[in-house]
């Protein structure tokens, strides 16, 4: 009788800490499938403030890539630390208005060949500004909210803005000036980027 | 850095196909565990029931419980079902990597040997110590790589010195860069945005800074960028 219930004793311990054995090896399986499957995605959710760098001819995210949420207001601070003057700007379609400002500054040099560069820059600057915001305006009604939509930003200057995207989808931001690359813009040295609005 | 809130099987082709693979094999790995977990739980309770000892030692007796064939085969067949299954289900992730670029994308390999296919970015990719230089089909060379997306790339994977291993790990796209030889693969981004890219062989001091940016764009995006980089290079031929 006392052996038989020493025996007794012996299997509901063995049994326990076979269970106990079990159930960690399982929640310990789970929870690292979990973080092998997953885990790549559980670092970088949608972030509220991004940081973005402006330098010659790269537009630079950090963290990289922009991935905001729809309808969540999300903070940019934008950094020229380059030494031209640069810009963020949305845009519909960027080959487009890279064409427009090249065309109409070329257009511009032929017609007035005594002009400086920095002054054709200046005329298209000024001439393009009112287009280009009414354009901008109209392009991203209802998609964006936001103070402006074009920010520029003199060397060493920074600032904060906040926008609200409305819808899902790829937006470009691009700079558009012309300052080294004339008559080209810097956009066609690579000087753009992406904000992936996603939904949830 | 290079994260996202999307199914990790949807931002490439490739990463469908390896995803896939990885699910078979997780089944695989939950039956056998499944199967493993519930002996060790089952055989010492059933075996703690009984009243008589199995074990106990009879002279010249061999204990009929022990060693029985059905267990045997049991065991046998469970474990060469696993390995023929994974065996075969990896085999066919192999074919069908070489088939889903001709079948669903049209591509055929003779002609993209020959240099003549259509609708297919042929990218030479060059691995030296520590860096990744990209060649484009219209001579322009970068240290980032750029992607349109929803484009079949072929990759042609090469080294200068020693050996390297070109890798988009969110792509799903690995292959070795050896030196005097061309290795190719492949892969269809699907979703705009910044991957790593990152040498997987040890190369050297500097490997583990050898890392650099897949940028994929949008279509539209990235023609604008090509054709602005065409122009630039040919502008600065006619200069020289």
């Amino acid at each position: 009788m006392a052996s038989e219930a020493a025996n007794g004793g012996n299997n509901v311990a063995l049994l326990a800490a076979i269970a106990i054995g079990v159930i960690f090896f399982a929640a310990t399986s789970v929870a690292l499938g979990y973080f092998m499957v997953f885990g790549e995605n559980l670092a970088g959710p949608p972030q509220d403030i991004y940081i973005i760098r402006l330098s010659e001819y790269v537009i630079e995210p950090e963290p990289d890539p922009i991935i905001v949420k729809v309808g969540q207001p999300v903070v940019f601070r934008i950094v020229n630390e380059g030494s031209a003057e640069h810009e963020v700007m949305f845009v519909a379609d960027l080959e487009m208005m890279a064409n427009m400002i090249k065309e109409a500054s070329l257009r511009l040099q032929q017609e007035n060949p005594e002009l400086s560069v920095e002054e054709i820059m200046e005329i298209v600057d000024e001439r393009h500004e009112m287009i280009m915001e009414e354009m901008l305006e109209k392009a991203f009604a209802g998609k964006i909210e936001g103070e402006e939509l074009m920010i520029e930003l003199e060397p060493g200057e920074s600032t904060v803005v906040t926008f609200t995207f409305l819808e899902p989808g790829i937006y470009i931001i691009a700079c558009l000036k012309q300052e080294g690359t004339f008559p080209g813009t810097h956009a066609e040295e690579g000087m753009f980027n992406q904000v992936i609005v996603v939904e949830g | 850095m290079f994260h996202y809130p999307f199914n990790p099987a949807e931002l490439s082709e490739t990463a469908r196909i390896w995803w896939d693979l990885f699910g078979f094999y997780l089944t695989v790995a939950i039956i056998l565990g499944v199967v493993v977990y519930a002996g060790l739980v089952l055989i010492p309770w059933i075996y703690s029931r009984r009243r008589q000892a199995v074990d106990e030692i009879q002279p010249g007796v061999i204990p009929g419980e022990r060693g029985r064939m059905a267990y045997l085969a049991v065991i046998v067949i469970l474990i060469a079902a696993s390995f023929i299954a994974i065996f075969v289900e990896s085999y066919l992730a192999v074919n069908k990597l070489a088939a889903t670029l001709e079948e669903k994308y049209n591509v055929d390999i003779e002609e993209l040997q020959a240099g003549e296919a259509d609708g297919v970015l042929v990218v030479e990719v060059i691995g030296f110590q520590w860096g990744w230089t990209f060649r484009y089909p219209n001579g322009v060379e970068t240290d980032i790589l750029y992607l349109p997306a929803g484009r079949p790339v072929i990759f042609k994977v090469t080294s200068e010195d020693v050996f390297h291993a070109f890798s988009i790990p969110d792509l799903r796209v690995k292959v070795d860069a050896i030196p005097g030889q061309v290795n190719v693969t492949w892969t269809v981004p699907e979703k705009p945005g910044t991957y790593r890219v990152q040498c997987y062989e040890l190369c050297g001091v500097g490997h583990a800074e050898m890392i650099t940016k897949a940028i994929v764009l949008p279509p539209e995006v990235f023609d604008f960028w090509y054709e602005s980089q065409s122009e630039k290079l040919e502008s600065e031929g006619g200069e020289q």
